[in-house]
């Protein structure tokens, strides 16, 4: 019996009949190319995986690659820092906040009385009497799993 | 023997002492087994040095964030390299995605992440003979030269192997595939015979 998904994952979750990992054990046992090739493509950093690499590992002591203080204060830093997760999901919220907040400030200044400049204090020397100039507002919301959703245009 | 390790075996009271966030602790772990973390990552000659600077810092950091969660001790090293394995596929995955290659490794590289949580829960009692059992069987030839340089010698990454011997990196990538599933042959040959054990 050669091994596949089905077999590979009953057999790490300890769900394989006795008789067919008995039987599964004494063909691992000798060669075949077939197993390997699929144990080979088994890329899934499974339980599997990290015994493997703990017993080559421990058999084969791995030489050079030691720590530095520079590199271990990076990552006590890093380690003080909220979780990546935290801080991917905080800066698309503080935009969409600041989005909120400016079209928010729009509709509130709508809602303030219009004041008209005083005929009077215009001499005509910089332009003409003021007119409200229709001005459109419009924000993208930044969803922090991505995406985005367009806001309601506000205008005045 | 440094502090943290005994044969490849993490002291359990530091690996305690590093999941209640002792900076003491911490270091020792690091100091034990960043040459183990540093050289998986330096197996994939996808990953450029660079890249495996960061897969290394990854890899310690995600492992002490986490820490709390594991929950066999005596599982650490098994369980920081599955995070090394992960972060480094994640990284490949990520650079495949940029070239517009394949949106599928992206997806397979957010399976990944999913795993590092849980712990390995293979229960066998590795012969450190198995390993060199498996080397020596091998035929001689380019895996087994590439297997030498890589594992034995352990002064080259796999990258400055392909350089060396005038082959693509994905080619020594492979080589040093093969050989870890061979291992990972004779490894689940004895999980399967433990399981099977009772049975006619």
């Amino acid at each position: 019996m050669h091994l596949d998904s089905k077999t590979y994952a009953a057999l790490l979750a300890g769900k394989l009949a006795p008789d067919e990992a008995h039987a599964l054990s004494a063909h691992l046992e000798g060669e075949c190319e077939q197993c390997e090739a699929f144990l080979a493509a088994q890329t899934n950093g499974d339980s599997l995986d990290g015994a493997t690499d703990t017993a080559i590992a421990r058999a084969l002591p791995a030489s050079g690659g030691e720590g530095n203080d520079l590199e271990f204060a990076r990552i006590q830093r890093e380690l003080r820092r909220p979780a990546t997760a935290w801080r991917r999901a905080f800066v698309p919220a503080a935009i969409a906040a600041s989005l909120i907040v400016a079209g928010l400030a729009g509709l509130v200044a709508k809602q303030l009385p219009e004041r008209r400049p005083d005929a009077s204090a215009l001499d005509g020397v910089k332009g003409q009497a003021v007119r409200p100039i229709p001005v459109r507002l419009r924000f993208l919301e930044l969803q922090p799993g991505g995406g985005s959703t367009r806001g309601s245009p506000a205008r005045r | 023997m440094k502090d943290g390790r005994q044969k490849g075996t993490p002291d359990l009271d530091v690996v305690a002492r590093a999941a209640a966030g002792d900076p003491a602790a911490h270091r020792a772990l690091y100091d034990a087994h960043r040459p183990d973390v540093f050289r998986l990552a330096r197996s994939f000659g996808g990953l450029g040095s660079d890249d495996v600077e960061d897969v290394v810092q990854e890899t310690f950091v995600r492992a002490f964030r986490h820490l709390g969660k594991l929950q066999q001790h005596a599982r650490f090293l098994p369980w920081l390299l599955t995070i090394a394995r992960n972060r480094a596929l994640s990284r490949l995955a990520r650079r495949r995605a940029e070239s517009a290659t394949a949106a599928e490794f992206g997806r397979e590289a957010e399976a990944h992440l999913e795993l590092e949580s849980e712990p390995p829960d293979t229960q066998v009692e590795l012969e450190l003979e198995l390993v060199r059992r498996v080397i020596s069987s091998l035929p001689e030839g380019p895996e087994k030269e590439t297997v030498h340089l890589f594992y034995v010698e352990g002064k080259l990454s796999a990258r400055e192997i392909a350089e060396r011997l005038g082959v693509g990196k994905s080619a020594i990538t492979m080589r040093l595939e093969r050989f870890r599933a061979k291992v990972k042959k004779r490894i689940l040959a004895e999980v399967a015979r433990l399981r099977g054990e009772g049975s006619p």
